[in-house]
């Protein structure tokens, strides 16, 4: 609904724009091509900036950089296999409790709930979206890490009888931990962005489905979700982002340390978590070695978004 | 230790009141009593025009500044302190070397070293800084166990660690907590029958607690474990980490998040500052046993005790633990402060850098005045010996502006 009412602003002032039709000014021009170059430069400058930092570590140690098991700054030992792993855990367990309930939550408000209700609470998902991530770690390591240990760690554990991946010593801080922590934190920005989306789905499809004798649900899985596939790939894919990238919070809860994850209970450290409580008194190579984890950060941020895009190119040709 | 902390609230309340009723009392007390402020320490809340200081550093320090500060500032209405940046060590470090801070403060002194690794254009050498001791602490050993402290032989008898087993746990070489090691150093927890000889200790792992960020406490922590156990914790002192990818210690920054995860985590042991005892009241401290094989408490006592073995400390040798001594507490350690030789902001803001610091590290008894150990005091640290203050007022003396020196 806010989407069709803001591009119908945008067509209305363009139009209005258009009346004069003069030729644009050349100056204009210019300001316009040099903010976009500035910002194409910014770009630039800081991918080269966070390469050139952290060259150092990768002439040091290549590869081992990426494969190697043992984050001992101490030692001088940069593998950071270990957060690698607990970048992608974290964030995947999050996205696996975010995702479904959050599409769930954005389909209910679009077509359940009555239209009084669906504002206020719209509007309060939006706002939990914009919560800093400190106050949710603080939640996570006074709420949520207290009762992981006396209530919900036991359960688990008492499931698979203490086998995987419920293993190991349940003490609150750890993998499980700061999964949960992010699918609520990243749970607000799916809900956002999937009602927007879901709400561009045309009214005409789903009146003429029903029309057709559809059940509800028929018309969920079947007219809705696949109109609204590229834009919920989106949705999922900044909920990916954030996940990947949460620093303040995960590195409250998850436990700080750097070992292999074994399971969903074992401490860890992510890429971004380790980033920010060593830099602060990080000699040269140690330095260089934390810019590593921040290029490997990137990449794989950036491939989440280009994996989204490869999704989304393909749903259109196979729609068309 | 339950007791003393109720009293300790009362106490810091009390000197907070008291720094600000000193404002407005000071000449009728000072001229009441015999012992007069030695000039130098009289004009301390005293500056030629207002200024402000930043200040960052360690964690250590965090209860101290920010019981101390207020005091200051109450006393001395031309001077603004900011909020102080409890970052760490390291981050104190830093932020000197990087002019952000008008003094930074660390466990450790800085070292030619530390300067060599960073690349700031405004680093400068060791010779631009001068670094002064402002705090004397212990690191205590805390623990959360619940059935050790709620079993009743606890009442009675304290827990008890060696360097030997602090060292162990920290190498993992001991994992649970009725190790026969610990038991060994814990013999009223063993049964005395003739046959039922065993450990009461709970057959638990130890969930070992350390801190994840460069830290001065860590620094003070490993200097002891190798000091007093060389063969078992061959690493020589170090701010590094300890919580590495092979031992899957828990980790956490700051002196606080220590004790957070401490107090959410049961059969957690860990070292925080001994202040965060204090501030984190269901944390319960483990008697250390000392050179001299007894078994000693952190208090202020203690570690006044083993500060005693070494009064001349200096930032090039101020190592104070593993001492001896049958009351001396062996984790002990004076935290730093550093600041620039040649100041060059303002003469005003020189003033209060230095006059802050010489009015944090000294105490007056007998005037009835506040100073910054007797905050110190009232926040769980020990005031500095006298020859540390005196330590501190000599080098602070070297600090100039515009070519003259400025505390005097």
């Amino acid at each position: 609904m806010t989407v069709q009412s803001s591009s119908e602003l945008i067509e209305r002032s363009l139009v209005r724009g258009m009346m004069p039709r003069t030729k644009p000014g050349r100056s204009y021009n210019y300001v316009l091509r040099g903010v976009a170059l500035l910002f194409t430069a910014v770009l630039a400058l800081f991918v080269w900036s966070v390469l050139h930092q952290s060259w150092p570590a990768w002439s040091t140690y290549g590869l081992h950089i990426i494969t190697g098991n043992n984050w001992a700054p101490a030692a001088n030992d940069f593998g950071a296999l270990p957060l690698i792993l607990a970048t992608v855990l974290t964030a995947g367990v999050a996205l696996l409790f975010a995702v479904p309930i959050g599409i769930g939550t954005a389909l209910t408000l679009n077509f359940l709930v009555p239209r009084r209700l669906a504002g206020p609470l719209t509007t309060t998902v939006e706002l939990l979206a914009a919560v800093p991530s400190v106050v949710y770690g603080l939640w996570g390591l006074n709420v949520i890490v207290p009762w992981m240990s006396t209530t919900a760690q036991p359960w688990l554990a008492s499931i698979t009888n203490g086998g995987w991946p419920f293993s190991g010593n349940a003490i609150g801080l750890g993998i499980a931990t700061a999964s949960v922590v992010l699918a609520v934190m990243v749970l607000p920005t799916i809900v956002a962005i999937s009602r927007d989306v879901i709400g561009t789905v045309p009214r005409d499809l789903v009146e003429g489905a029903l029309s057709l004798g559809a059940t509800r649900s028929q018309v969920l899985t079947r007219v809705v979700i696949p109109n609204a596939k590229v834009g919920l790939l989106g949705a999922v894919s900044l909920g990916a982002g954030r996940a990947l990238g949460e620093t303040i919070a995960v590195a409250m809860v998850i436990g700080s340390s750097p070992s292999m994850p074994h399971s969903l209970f074992s401490l860890g450290s992510t890429l971004a978590s380790t980033i920010a409580t060593q830099y602060t008194d990080a000699p040269q190579m140690h330095m260089a070695a934390l810019g590593a984890l921040a290029v490997i950060l990137m990449v794989m941020t950036a491939s989440v978004n280009a994996l989204a895009r490869a999704l989304v190119n393909r749903g259109t040709k196979g729609a068309s | 230790m339950k007791k003393q902390m109720t009293v300790r609230g009362t106490l810091a309340a009390a000197v907070a009141t008291a720094g600000l009723m000193a404002s407005f009392v000071v000449p009728a007390v000072a001229a009441a009593k015999s012992v007069t402020l030695d000039p130098i320490l009289a004009n301390d809340t005293k500056i030629s025009a207002a200024a402000t200081v930043a200040t960052a550093g360690a964690t250590f320090d965090t209860p101290f500044f920010n019981a101390a500060f207020p005091v200051y500032s109450a006393r001395n209405s031309k001077a603004t302190i900011g909020a102080y940046g409890a970052g760490g060590s390291g981050a104190g470090q830093a932020a000197i070397m990087q002019n952000l801070v008008d003094f930074g403060a660390s466990d450790v002194p800085m070292k030619q070293s530390d300067i060599d690794k960073k690349d700031y254009s405004t680093k400068g050498t060791l010779a631009d800084y001068v670094q002064v001791p402002v705090a004397l602490g212990g690191v205590a050993i805390a623990f959360h166990n619940t059935a050790i402290t709620g079993n009743k032989l606890y009442a009675k008898n304290h827990f008890n660690v060696t360097s030997t087993i602090l060292a162990k746990i920290y190498t993992k070489a001991i994992t649970t907590w009725n190790d026969p090691a610990i038991c060994a150093a814990n013999p009223k927890w063993v049964g005395t029958g003739k046959l039922s000889k065993t450990c009461s200790l709970p057959a638990v792992n130890i969930v070992v607690n350390g801190r994840s960020d460069s830290s001065g406490t860590t620094y003070i922590f490993s200097d002891y474990l190798h000091a007093a156990a060389p063969t078992i914790f061959t690493a020589s002192a170090s701010k590094s980490s300890l919580v590495t990818s092979g031992n899957g210690f828990v980790g956490a920054s700051g002196n606080q998040g220590v004790a957070t995860n401490l107090e959410n985590t049961n059969n957690s042991i860990g070292y925080v500052e001994y202040s965060y005892v204090l501030l984190n009241k269901s944390l319960e401290s483990a008697f250390v046993v000392n050179q001299s094989g007894a078994a000693v408490d952190v208090t202020p006592a203690s570690i006044a005790a083993a500060a005693a073995t070494k009064p001349n400390v200096s930032s090039t040798d101020f190592s104070i633990v593993n001492a001896s001594g049958m009351t001396a507490y062996p984790i002990s350690g004076y935290s730093w402060v550093m600041l620039r030789k040649v100041q060059t902001s303002s003469l005003a803001q020189a003033e209060l850098t230095v006059k802050l610091i010489d009015w944090l590290a000294h105490n007056a008894p007998g005037t009835g005045v506040t100073f910054g150990q007797d905050v110190a005091a009232s926040q769980g640290y020990v005031a500095l010996p006298v020859q540390a203050q005196n330590v501190t007022r000599n080098a602070l003396k070297t600090v100039t502006y515009n070519g003259a020196v400025v505390l005097k």
